[in-house]
């Protein structure tokens, strides 16, 4: 059964329809692409995915049930987790805090707990701190975890953007552009991550532009052209598909 | 910086320790201040920490301008002064009455204002300002309008009068600990950084899954009943309170305290509230002047100093060379100021 589910999906923004009625699905376990040409529409279709943006029409389920009316912290809350193509990282804070504000979700303290520190929010803040250092040590930066965001390269704090996204134990991880602007050298590690990632049980749905990436890392890929689904199928059969390669692609085939 | 386990948890520790000493030193003063006159200085400082520190949550840890600080300052004092003088209700129960009395007005105002951000939010918070001036000066009967509310009495613990400076001031330093306290614990945990992350990034918080709206109406109603506080505090170490102490101005001078002491800094309001309680003071003798000089420190602040008073020792310590390991290992562990 498929985890996530979009259907008959519409976005608009004034007059222009940046998703039309687009329909498609991801399977439990996958990694998906979502590739398409500038101003295809791909991050809106993350955004209405994650709730920040308004649906004209359609609906998105997540292993069955409808999210679609749902606020953005409520479908983190069942297991939807993203990151940004223009990095949205908390500068000020260190790399670790960074990462446990990613476990919100998964923790509980509240105000009053939290000013009374009782014993039972002193053990969660432990083991909040604990967890956060083991993801960012597996991203290779657990000897930094108490410099301030600021500090970091950016193909760094999109590292740490993943560990903050993967921090939730998230179903469902949405990762927006994540190799984009990270060097050639560093795009490797970037796939091995990803990889490692699924294997452990999360489905991936990914943006990216850099094709070598798309198709060597993805079971499945969807192209977007205008808002709506131009092909959709295995990278090898997608990157012979001659709409796509006038659209997208250019006039070669590409050789994944 | 390299990282040793649970050293976010020791650094939490770290800062109780400086809190539980800053607070053994400060029981010294009423032996140490030479006349009454000090001594009530230190006591207005311990009001005006609880007021900063107050805000500081909302606009340093939150990111939220709020401009009506200063109106639940006198919604406090005057709940606790009016019940106080008019019903002649127990100050302890008028404390009580005042924290929850702020905290239940803050939640309503922050339904509707909340929704707002940036300029709005500022504007918002200002008219409520302004409503809660007017009520202070035509609630006559009540407030006894322009001329202030006389006779409001003082602190009492076992039928014991706590009238003067000396014997209110222990009472200031326990209530002023005990806020710090909670605020320490409150931004070192998940919901300080919940907080953070939303004057960080309100996209991105959201996307975490906090649920931005109530924790900016949960801190701002917390930070409003703490204002409440430190109001009846003030009531009753006074035993009077007049509208023009609350007015707009009281707010704006409270949002360039937090400034001045460092935005979002736990220690920052401690310098906020020093020079708050000592340039008025100091500067008594340019009368007029005074706003003209606070204006110009916040310019000075916010030119060379973004991260206030507290934010120079960090600064200090980034441009010292690279330290060896040991002072490193400290530093990590080191309290976030």
């Amino acid at each position: 059964m498929a985890l996530l589910e979009v259907r008959d999906l519409g976005v608009r923004f004034g007059g222009l329809k940046a998703v039309d009625s687009l329909s498609f699905a991801v399977e439990q376990g996958a990694i998906k692409g979502l590739i398409g040409p500038n101003g295809a529409g791909k991050t809106t279709v993350f955004n209405a995915i994650t709730g920040l943006a308004a649906t004209a029409t359609g609906d998105v389920l997540l292993d069955g049930a409808s999210i679609a009316e749902l606020r953005p912290f409520e479908r983190a809350a069942r297991g939807l987790a993203r990151t940004f193509q223009n990095l949205q990282i908390f500068r000020e804070l260190s790399l670790l805090e960074n990462v446990m504000i990613g476990r919100h979700v998964r923790s509980r303290a509240g105000f009053v707990a939290s000013m009374l520190r009782l014993p039972g929010t002193a053990a969660e803040e432990r083991d909040l701190e604990a967890r956060a250092y083991a993801k960012l040590a597996l991203l290779g930066l657990g000897e930094r975890a108490l410099e301030p965001a600021s500090a970091l390269s950016f193909g760094e704090a999109k590292l740490v953007e993943i560990a903050r996204a993967l921090a939730s134990e998230p179903r469902l991880l949405l990762l927006d552009e994540p190799a984009a602007g990270v060097p050639h050298v560093e795009q490797a590690h970037f796939m091995d991550i990803i990889r490692r990632v699924n294997a452990e049980g999360v489905t991936v749905l990914l943006v990216e532009h850099n094709m070598r990436l798309v198709m060597n890392l993805c079971d499945e890929i969807l192209v977007l052209n205008y808002g709506q689904r131009l092909a959709e199928g295995a990278p090898a059969d997608v990157s012979r598909d001659r709409e796509v390669i006038m659209a997208y692609l250019g006039e070669e085939p590409v050789h994944a | 910086m390299s990282y040793a386990p649970g050293a976010l948890a020791r650094r939490v520790a770290r800062d109780r320790v400086r809190l539980a000493l800053v607070w053994a030193v400060m029981l010294a003063w009423p032996f140490v201040a030479p006349n009454e006159y000090i001594l009530s200085l230190g006591v207005m400082f311990l009001i005006n920490l609880v007021l900063v520190a107050s805000l500081n949550l909302v606009l340093g840890y939150a990111g939220q301008i709020s401009l009506c600080h200063g109106a639940f300052f006198g919604l406090g004092a005057y709940v606790s002064g009016v019940l106080s003088v008019r019903y002649g209700i127990t100050p302890a129960f008028g404390m009580a009455a005042a924290i929850a009395g702020t905290t239940v007005a803050a939640l309503l105002i922050a339904l509707p204002t909340l929704r707002l951000r940036g300029h709005y939010l500022a504007m918002g918070t200002l008219g409520f300002n302004a409503i809660l001036t007017v009520l202070f000066n035509e609630l006559v009967p009540l407030t006894g309008g322009p001329n202030g509310l006389a006779g409001i009495a003082p602190f009492g613990l076992f039928g014991y009068e706590l009238d003067t400076p000396r014997r209110f001031f222990f009472v200031a330093w326990l209530l002023a600990g005990v806020v710090m306290l909670l605020i320490l614990n409150l931004v070192a945990g998940r919901i300080g950084r919940g907080l953070r992350a939303i004057s960080g990034s309100e996209i991105a918080a959201g996307a975490l899954g906090i649920d931005t709206f109530r924790f900016k109406v949960a801190a701002f109603s917390l930070s409003a009943g703490f204002a409440g506080l430190a109001g009846a505090m003030y009531a009753h170490f006074n035993m009077y309170a007049s509208p023009e102490t609350f007015s707009f101005f009281t707010s704006v001078l409270l949002v360039v305290m937090v400034a001045l002491g460092g935005w979002g800094s736990y220690w920052g309001p401690v310098f906020g509230a020093l020079i708050y309680t000592a340039m008025p003071e100091l500067l008594r003798k340019f009368q007029d002047a005074e706003l003209f000089l606070f204006g110009l420190c916040m310019i000075v602040v916010l030119l060379y100093l973004p991260g206030g008073i507290a934010g120079l020792r960090a600064r200090r310590r980034a441009a010292a060379p690279a330290a060896p390991r040991a002072s490193a290992a400290k530093e990590a562990s080191d309290g976030a100021a």
